[in-house]
This record gives C-alpha cells, sequence and structure tokens, in this order.
C-alpha cells in the first residue's frame, strides 16, 4: 500500500514550488537593461587604497589625503560606494588635527534611462527620484562612460546659489584614478586628484 | 494679551512674508523693460547665437515674467531659442521658484517647484537676486546620467545691463558669453 502523502508533505512540496516560482519570476524581472548595466559596473567592483591632494582653489591651499575606497554590488542591478578620508596633516596621520570621515552612497538603475540614481539606506526602495530638489533636497545620480564612473552630486542651497560635486572614479591597471570637484556658483572652489591600487585581501596578522 | 500677542505674530508674519518682494523690488524695477545686445565675447565651446541677445522682463503679481533667448533646456539641447517663465517669490529671501501652473507651451518646459525633479526628466529652473543682479539657473539630466547646467545673469551698469551666460556639462569646457544690452524698445 503506497502510503498517503501526509498534510505537511503537500504544503512542503507547495512552498517550494512557490518559491521556485518566486525566483524565476525575479530573475525576468530583471529587464536587459538593468545587466547590461550591471556589466558595465563589475570591473569597478572592488577594494582601492591610494592617496591623493586637494587644492582650495579660493586660497591656494593643498592638503593631502590617503583614500580607501570599495566599491560593491547592491540588490540585483545597483552599486554601493564606501570611501574612507584621512586628511593629512603636513602628510603625516599620526599627528593631531588629523581629520577622517566615511561616506557610503547607494545607487539603483533609473527605470527606463541609461543611468543610477542614489536610493536611502533607511528605505532602499525609495528614490531620490522623489526628493524635492528646488525645496533644497539634495539629488546624486551616476553614470559609467568609457571606463569612468562619475558620480554627481547637486543641492540648491538656501540662498539660490548651487552646489555640485563631480566625482570622477578612471578604471586603470592598477586600480582607479580620482577626480573631484566641487563647484558654487558656476565657480570651481575645491579639486581633487588622487591615485588607488585595487587592495588584495588580507588575511590574519603577518 | 493673547490678542496683543496674535497681532504681533500677524506683523511678523507680514513683515516676512514681505521681504523677499521688498527686497526685490528695486532690482525688479531696474531690471524691467526689453534689452538687447550682441555678444561680446565667448570662451569655452558650444554653439553661440546668430543675432543678438535679448531679453524681456516684467513684474507679474509679487514675481516677474522672463522672456529671453538662451540655451535649449537639458543636455541634449545645444541650440539657442526663446525662453519664457514666470517666477514667484519662494520661501527664502531673494529666491523666486518657477510658477507651477503652465502658462502656454515654453512654460511647460520646466519642472513645477513643487514636484519637479531632473532626475525624472524634467528641467529644473530657478531664478535668485543677489544684490543688484539678476540670476536665473536651470539644470537637465539627459536620458544617459549627461548634464546641462545653465546660469544667466544679468547686472545694470551705467544704464546697461551687463549679461554673462554660462553652460557648463561634462562633454566639454564650460561655455561662458558675455554682453551688453541696452534698452530696446518693442516686444524681445
Amino acid at each position: 500500500m503506497t502510503p498517503r502523502p501526509s498534510l505537511s508533505n503537500c504544503w512542503q512540496a507547495r512552498i517550494r514550488w512557490l518559491v521556485t516560482a518566486l525566483l524565476m519570476l525575479g530573475h525576468l524581472a530583471v529587464p536587459d537593461a538593468a545587466r547590461a548595466a550591471s556589466a558595465a559596473l563589475e570591473p569597478f567592483f572592488g577594494s582601492y587604497v591610494g592617496s591623493a591632494e586637494m587644492v582650495d582653489l579660493t586660497t591656494g591651499e593643498t592638503r593631502q589625503r590617503d583614500l580607501d575606497i570599495v566599491i560593491q554590488p547592491f540588490r540585483e542591478a545597483g552599486f554601493q560606494v564606501n570611501w574612507l578620508n584621512i586628511m593629512l596633516v603636513d602628510g603625516r596621520r599620526d599627528v593631531p588635527g588629523v581629520k577622517r570621515w566615511l561616506q557610503t552612497v547607494l545607487f539603483q538603475p533609473a527605470e527606463g534611462r541609461d543611468l543610477y540614481v542614489e536610493v536611502k539606506a533607511s528605505n532602499p526602495f525609495r528614490t531620490r527620484e522623489q526628493a524635492k530638489p528646488l525645496r533644497g533636497d539634495p539629488i546624486r545620480w551616476a553614470r559609467i562612460r568609457d571606463g569612468v564612473l562619475h558620480v554627481y552630486a547637486f543641492q540648491l542651497l538656501p540662498d539660490g546659489n548651487y552646489e555640485l560635486q563631480i566625482y570622477d572614479r578612471i578604471l586603470t591597471e592598477q586600480g582607479l584614478d580620482i577626480r573631484f570637484e566641487r563647484i558654487v556658483d558656476d565657480q570651481p572652489v575645491r579639486r581633487l586628484t588622487g591615485r588607488t591600487v585595487r587592495a588584495e585581501a588580507g588575511g590574519t596578522d603577518d | 494679551m493673547a490678542i496683543a500677542n496674535r497681532r504681533l505674530a500677524m506683523l511678523v508674519a507680514f513683515a516676512l512674508g514681505a521681504w523677499p518682494l521688498a527686497a526685490a523690488e528695486p532690482e525688479l524695477t531696474t531690471l524691467a523693460g526689453n534689452w538687447r545686445g550682441a555678444v561680446a565675447s565667448t570662451a569655452g565651446a558650444g554653439a553661440v547665437p546668430d543675432g543678438d541677445l535679448a531679453v524681456s522682463l516684467t513684474k507679474e503679481g509679487a514675481g516677474f515674467r522672463l522672456r529671453w533667448l538662451g540655451r535649449a533646456p537639458g543636455e541634449a539641447g545645444d541650440g539657442w531659442e526663446p525662453l519664457e517663465a514666470v517666477f514667484d517669490p519662494a520661501e527664502q529671501p531673494g529666491l523666486f521658484a518657477v510658477r507651477a501652473a503652465p502658462q502656454g507651451l515654453l512654460q511647460r518646459m520646466f519642472a513645477s517647484p513643487e514636484t519637479g525633479n531632473p532626475l525624472n526628466g524634467e528641467t529644473m529652473l530657478w531664478a535668485r537676486i543677489e544684490a543688484t543682479q539678476l540670476v536665473v539657473y536651470s539644470l537637465g539630466i539627459g536620458n544617459d546620467g549627461g548634464y546641462a547646467l545653465d546660469r544667466y545673469a544679468w547686472r545694470p551698469e551705467g544704464g546697461e545691463l551687463l549679461a554673462r551666460y554660462s553652460r557648463r556639462s561634462d562633454l566639454a569646457a564650460p561655455l561662458v558669453l558675455e554682453a551688453r544690452l541696452q534698452k530696446a524698445s518693442g516686444s524681445p
């Protein structure tokens, strides 16, 4: 006598079928454009360390920075950039006055367009497309062209001026070259140029 | 006491509400009218208008209507064309937002200040008055993520208007164009 399938076995089979169907649907739901965008991103994924020189174009002052950048996939076809800046004092990072800051930004492909828009970490389903830049909300977007990952940040300031920041991360044989410019009301006020190399994952100490 | 406080609050609210217009009034009066003149100097790369630059400003309500020869809005546009928009004072002093209600075909080129966002393919337009200078900006982001950020500035000097236009994009060095505009009769 063939044993009758138990009720729980029956439900397990149905759940397995449902999960498989959802996974297949999820794969189909990723449009070709998103897959292409993801392919364009892949060469940038990795960890990079290097250094840069920041010039304050209003004063002529220059400062050295250490850079630590991680670019990694985010959800299906987006990406995440984490970058750690260390502003050195007279080229040193072991003296008082050194500044350190870490930033993270998440991007997802914009629907029907060949660009990426920022999403908030607190709610990755709400994109910056819903921001109100004329009310002062900052907007960020990114695009990839000819081996360069361009990231733009725009904000309308309270007095009606604007601030535009442009980060270019350029693929090289060793890693990424970095260019950054900060523009306020059409005037470049800061410029950074730097070089990084791909960092290999370290093991335990020694 | 409560009434006195309410009156005081109303006076403060009135003063705050009227301030942007009061501050902008002399500049708008000086700038009002039709102006035109030839391009005097250019730098950078990009199309230059064939004829004169023309701009017309008329006061409208608490704001102003502006007609000018400008760069085609958005990242894809490179040519010059007549543009028109109505600006109303925004909450911040000296800042003007483009009027949300469509006033005509040209006005519809620009995004609503409430919902407009260049990340949705709309062109963002705003204006500000700083000292004696009127500055109008537009930002458009193309489908490929390229951008065009235009800045138009007009400053009265010795009975003329000094005009300085620039377009910033990541395709080329910024185009900067300067002109001296004279008061003209008729429409631009």
